[in-house]
């Protein structure tokens, strides 16, 4: 048995531990993300408010609604998504990434191409949205890359991973779903093989809710969960079956939007293998909080319940949706409550312990003593105001939808925009440590 | 599934080959059940656990291996409670 090195932090014998740096990426390239998906839930939460009559009744066309409904999407939902990959996978799989410059290159596309995107959707400009349609694509592209390199190269965590290359087709599809929709926007290309813009949209937002970004939610709440919860991971046969059974959710979804004369069945049989699946994944990660060594895990944790509930009640209101009830706005309120209420209620619950977390992480690496996770900012204020104002916001906005109040609507984004500002103040605090906790250690 | 010994500077964790989040569970429950010094040998650096160990009040050094053979740990991690040091 060898003596402990004299040094009273940590030791730096060499190209090993340089070796588990580079899979901790610099601070900086996450930061990015979740800092701009911070500001585009702003972002979001505010377009409601611009046309608050629109939203209850919203279809589809060019608006503040459509760009409310992608600045929350892409600036907020896929943002995270993208930012937590890169990170968490890498670290949790051990695959250190070949090069940073192309997890750099993603985010100089995708961040100001949403920006772009989401300002053509507002104003109803066609070039706007073509070009930064065009740049995004470009974004996930490179993203993608380096995601399939650390995918095909993870030694373990093969749930994870699973979920991860399912997403991966999802992005695919509803991307060029996306390219054919913006074409069609600018010079009617549509219908094509009987499938028309509306069939195409509501095939899109199911990749999107379900395929992309709810597999990839699933699929990091197998790391996340046992982590946060310090519990054994789920069994991975169970976790496969729950795959299994939205992956058939999903396609029975996608055949109901795009068929002629069986939507009905189509989309009850989508929803009853979604509420399947879905509801042995909510089994699966309420067992690992419960076997968990940690118990309290907080305001986030009740987000994420309550982000659970949503996803169930999401599934339903798309299966009463896709079967052709239209009261109570049934499909713009189905949207509302799978983007708004399960993702972005999920996102908010993990990002509010994942980047105190992440900060820690990085501070240790760097030989830094970094603040207590609670001590972190001024979280009992941010937090609890997100927290506030987000499930205020949701209720309101949900209940405008259903009964067509613009007023609820223009309440709920009021108080979702402060909820959103709060969250921002929050990322901001915490970019803010990491800057300084970088500067101390470079000194 | 880890080994576990004691040696003269206290108890030893051999955690080399298991996928996470066993070795972070193995360690976790270490630690509730024993203040003592504790020696990880481990695949890759815990850096996973660094904030919950110091939110316990553990203090640790670490030390990687230039060249680590099959089955050898990559990186043993010598962790003390804060009080201890």
């Amino acid at each position: 048995m060898s003596e402990p090195p004299a040094s009273p932090s940590r030791a730096f014998p060499g190209d090993i531990l340089m070796g588990a740096q580079s899979r901790l990426l610099p601070y900086h390239i996450p930061m990015r993300f979740f800092l701009s998906a911070a500001l585009f839930q702003v972002v979001s939460w505010a377009l409601l408010m611009v046309d608050p009559g629109e939203v209850a009744g919203f279809t589809g066309g060019t608006g503040a609604s459509l760009a409310a409904l992608h600045a929350l999407t892409l600036g907020v939902l896929a943002m995270t998504v993208m930012g937590a990959s890169l990170q968490l996978l890498s670290v949790a799989t051990g695959v250190a990434m070949r090069s940073l410059f192309p997890a750099c290159l993603a985010s100089w596309l995708y961040i100001p191409g949403t920006a772009i995107l989401v300002a053509g959707m507002g104003l109803g400009s066609h070039p706007l949205m073509a070009l930064g349609g065009i740049v995004v694509i470009l974004g996930l592209c490179v993203w993608s890359a380096v995601l399939i390199d650390i995918l095909r190269r993870a030694p373990g965590l093969r749930a994870t991973v699973r979920h991860g290359w399912w997403a991966l087709v999802a992005l695919a599809l509803l991307s060029a779903i996306a390219a054919v929709l913006i074409l069609n926007l600018g010079h009617g290309v549509l219908p094509i093989y009987g499938a028309d813009h509306g069939q195409l949209a509501a095939a899109h937002a199911i990749l999107g809710g379900f395929g992309f970004m709810g597999l990839f939610a699933m699929g990091f709440s197998y790391i996340l969960v046992p982590m946060f919860a310090l519990s054994p991971a789920p069994a991975e046969g169970r976790a496969n079956l729950a795959l299994g059974l939205v992956l058939a959710g999903i396609a029975l979804a996608l055949a109901a939007m795009l068929s002629d004369g069986m939507e009905m069945p189509l989309a009850l049989g989508a929803a009853l293998f979604g509420l399947i699946g879905a509801g042995l994944h909510i089994g699966l990660m309420l067992g690992a909080l419960k076997a968990g060594m940690k118990k309290r895990l907080g305001l986030s944790f009740i987000l994420v319940r309550a982000a659970w509930a949503l996803l169930l009640i999401a599934i339903i209101l798309g299966g009463l949706a896709g079967a052709g009830e239209d009261r109570w706005n049934m499909p713009t309120l189905f949207a509302f409550v799978l983007t708004f209420g399960w993702l972005l209620s999920f996102i908010g619950g993990i990002l509010g312990r994942v980047l105190p977390f992440l900060t820690s992480m990085q501070a240790h690496n760097q030989g830094q003593r970094p603040p207590r996770l609670s001590d972190m900012g001024h979280q009992k204020i941010t937090l609890r105001l997100h927290a506030a104002g987000h499930v205020s916001g949701l209720v309101l906005v949900a209940a405008g939808i259903a009964v067509d109040q613009s007023l609820l609507v223009l309440a709920g984004g009021a108080l979702g925009t402060i909820g959103a500002l709060a969250f921002l103040w929050f990322t901001v605090e915490i970019v803010g440590l990491n800057r300084r906790l970088n500067a101390q250690a470079q000194t | 599934m880890s080994k576990r010994w004691t040696d003269a500077d206290g108890v030893h964790l051999d955690l080399t080959g298991l996928e996470a989040p066993a070795p972070m569970l193995a360690v976790m429950a270490e630690i509730n059940a024993s203040d003592a010094p504790l020696t990880l040998h481990m695949d890759r650096e815990p850096i996973f656990l660094y904030p919950d160990l110091q939110e316990m009040g553990w203090v640790w050094t670490v030390q990687g291996a230039d060249n680590p053979g099959t089955g050898e740990a990559a990186f043993v991690i010598y962790l003390k409670k804060a009080a201890d040091v």
